[in-house]
């Protein structure tokens, strides 16, 4: 049997400075460990009554269901469709009752958090989107190295990555890799 | 290739998977609960191949995995526009006015 992989981005993914050493470092990443991942898919034609079911319950704001109007904690996958993180999955399903379906998805994927200057230079390197265009806020299903992979920003330089857990290996080689020349902090 | 998603916006072609063309919309149940077999049959073999403007089958699976209908000109490989599939057939009008303005 194989050892249980306690950190999901992989053995060399440790605390501490990684890459270039001179400087500030150019990206800083931090995963949260043990957070709650929680998927809403709302039935056929609830999208709208999900979003307030939503609201009325965590005071989320989700607007009309743009990726653009997501928040932090419910970030848009497809139309009326939110990863939303913070609540467990009992709370979620008695909050949107009927209108939708919630699965936990705290084994299934990683939240990894990255800022830094140089943000814009990686995720240059493999997201397919323009970040430029993206206002705060805005969440986009897209791809990460051809992993699916959802993109949340939380800031002018600061983003959030959803992976699945068993490709979250590949994109912590792959950061550690491609942040060298940058300088990594990893928190 | 830039593909327009009505969710997610204008996204590159890696992230679609084609799957064809979108001629008929599927046939409805007859008797013994089963379509017609001509009805089937057409329904998955005849292709008229058209030079020109289109509507393709496409799924946005590496972004909102939604089956979407990409308007599309084969002559050209111009994307003219896109809808959600599960709302071509419900507007089963507006394609073929879309169709009768090619």
């Amino acid at each position: 049997m194989s050892p249980v992989l306690k950190n999901p981005l992989g053995a060399k993914w440790t605390a501490g400075r990684h890459g270039k050493a001179e400087g500030g470092p150019g990206v800083l990443a931090s995963h949260t460990a043990g957070l709650t991942i929680v998927e809403v898919a709302a039935l056929p034609g609830q999208a709208q009554a999900m979003r307030a079911a939503l609201k009325a319950a965590f005071g989320m704001d989700l607007g009309a269901g743009s990726p653009a109007e997501g928040a932090e904690n419910a970030v848009c996958t497809g139309p009326g469709q939110y990863l939303l993180t913070g609540h467990d999955v009992a709370t979620v399903k008695a909050a949107v009752g009927d209108l939708a379906l919630a699965v936990d998805q705290s084994s299934g994927r990683v939240r990894l958090t990255i800022s830094g200057p140089a943000i814009a230079a990686l995720l240059a390197k493999t997201c397919p989107l323009d970040l430029a265009t993206w206002p705060v806020g805005a969440a986009h299903a897209s791809h990460f190295l051809h992993i699916a992979c959802t993109y949340f920003r939380r800031g002018d330089a600061e983003f959030d990555l959803y992976v699945g857990r068993s490709f979250a290996q590949s994109v912590g080689k792959w950061l550690l890799d491609a942040s060298a020349e940058f300088g990594l902090e990893i928190a | 290739m830039l593909i327009f998603c009505p969710h997610c916006g204008m996204r590159p072609s890696e992230e679609f998977t084609p799957k064809g063309l979108a001629e008929a919309p599927r046939p409805a149940l007859g008797g013994d609960d089963r379509p017609e077999d001509d009805a089937w049959q057409d329904y998955l073999h005849t292709r008229t191949n058209k030079a020109g403007q289109t509507n393709e089958y496409f799924h946005h699976s590496l972004g909102c995995r939604r089956w979407i209908v990409v308007h599309r000109n084969t002559l050209t490989h111009e994307v003219t526009g896109s809808t959600m599939a599960s709302e071509f057939w419900q507007n089963q009008q507006q394609a073929q006015d879309w169709e009768a303005g090619q």
